[in-house]
């Protein structure tokens, strides 16, 4: 991980694609851009933040670019949506039909390596995400990203909230996508608070 | 507490909803929209199928006789009564009554939960339009199931009449059945079944509006299910009466 930096307050953003990289900048400085990411390249970036405010309205600006996945802490697919509906959703409305037959056994794969057994997808399948613990709709959403990953991963403050125990699941899924994708570019954005209890440490990889 | 919207931000509100439901027809044609018009159209018609005929069969009964006693048997005007009141009038308002009641309150709680649990955010995060994927299924399978309801309940009810009738009167079917169908307009039967494709597509108009503007909060559910409901009944007696008045000067 690098590029850890820290802001007093910068509740706009601007956000731009030119040319394979994604450029983050506060609206209302001139100043140099904060945070420059090429994709393609596997870079790995963090953004600690310290309003919850500057985070939402930095996750919302980089959701709007194609590019981007966005996987929030609550796992990014709509809670009242059985899982599978929603999963269908994320992974084929108006896509090209690339996946073909073969996304069925992508998608069990997924599953597999986000640490559900066969049985669990199917009954998780059927249920909603509202119903479902924090970390288990986290994994759900990860799924997603790992049948297909966008350019540009964006974990939006995965680690808000859990004891350092919990994060296990959390460490182990971003390893997993990283080691599945290694030339996808990811940022992490935390709020200070959190990022002091979930230090920095190398990616452990399965 | 906030106040309800007044009835222009209402109107405005389903116009503009018709309007935006109405461009993005073509979505109909994807898989998962299909899908969910399927799903919706189980839910308002598959279901509702026992109380409509339940209902259609007491007051088919109910009605003729009771027309019979009043008119005699060999009486045209009791055959057109039956015909304009019942097949063309009645069936098609109790029918949009059932389905405002049970699919109405259903649409609108159903989408001010999604709202209320920030799905809308989400869907918009998938790149799936609200319009395309939430509004336009239910939207559709109100206007094609309630026709559909509408015609089992003309049948339900006037065959259930006929039968009263036979029992009472100690006539055959046929001869009861045929002077019905003697004095039976094709014509006004498709206007029925028109009629019904309309106020279906109204009702879930209004009910898909008052869902989506309903303010993330529990509280404010039960409001606009209620506000839900109550339009749509409005809308359905507004339609029926404008539909008798062009039957009206049509003729």
């Amino acid at each position: 991980m690098s590029d850890v930096t820290h802001d007093a307050t910068a509740p706009h953003w601007d956000v731009q694609c030119e040319q394979r990289r994604i450029t983050i900048a506060e609206f209302s400085r001139q100043a140099a851009p904060r945070l420059e990411i090429a994709l393609d390249h596997g870079r790995q970036a963090q953004l600690v933040l310290t309003q919850a405010a500057s985070a939402d309205a930095l996750a919302a600006a980089l959701a709007c670019l194609p590019q981007v996945g966005l996987l929030p802490a609550e796992g990014g697919l709509p809670a009242t949506l059985p899982v599978a509906e929603s999963l269908a959703l994320a992974l084929t409305w108006e896509r090209e039909p690339a996946l073909g037959s073969s996304w069925d056994q992508r998608l069990e794969l997924a599953f597999g390596l986000c640490g559900f057994t066969l049985e669990e997808s199917s009954a998780l399948s059927r249920q909603r995400p509202l119903d479902l613990p924090r970390i288990i709709r986290w994994r759900l959403g990860l799924v997603r990203y790992l049948v297909r990953p966008p350019e540009l991963l964006v974990l939006d403050r995965v680690f808000a909230g859990l004891a350092p125990a919990e994060a296990g699941p959390v460490r182990h899924g971003i390893a997993v996508f990283h080691a599945l994708y290694p030339f996808r570019a990811m940022l992490r954005i935390d709020l200070a608070a959190d990022d002091a209890r979930h230090a920095i440490a190398p990616m452990e990889v399965a | 507490m906030s106040s309800a919207p007044s009835a222009t931000t209402r109107l405005t509100g389903y116009t503009l909803l018709a309007w935006a439901a109405a461009r993005r027809w073509r979505s109909a044609r994807q898989p998962l929209v299909h899908h969910a018009f399927l799903h919706h159209a189980h839910d308002a018609g598959i279901t509702a199928l026992p109380v409509t005929g339940l209902l259609a069969a007491l007051l088919g009964a109910t009605l003729v006789t009771q027309l019979t006693a009043l008119a005699g048997t060999d009486s045209d005007l009791m055959q057109r009564l039956v015909f304009l009141g019942l097949f063309f009038e009645l069936a098609p308002l109790i029918t949009a009554l059932i389905v405002v009641s049970r699919s109405s309150a259903a649409i609108t709680s159903e989408l001010a939960v999604m709202r209320l649990h920030d799905d809308f955010t989400a869907l918009r995060q998938l790149r799936v339009p609200l319009v395309d994927y939430l509004f336009l299924p239910r939207i559709l399978a109100l206007a094609v199931v309630l026709p559909v309801l509408t015609l089992i309940f003309q049948v339900i009810a006037v065959g259930s009449g006929w039968l009263a009738v036979a029992l009472l009167q100690n006539l055959s079917l046929n001869e009861v059945a045929g002077r019905f169908l003697d004095l039976a307009d094709p014509l006004l039967m498709l206007a029925s079944l028109g009629k019904s494709a309309l106020t279906g597509a109204l009702i879930g108009l209004i009910a898909c509006y008052h869902g989506r503007a309903a303010v993330a909060s529990a509280e404010a559910i039960a409001k606009a299910t209620t506000q839900s409901i109550g339009n749509g009944l409005v809308a359905v007696f507004v339609i029926d009466g404008m539909s008798a008045l062009l039957i009206w000067f049509a003729q």
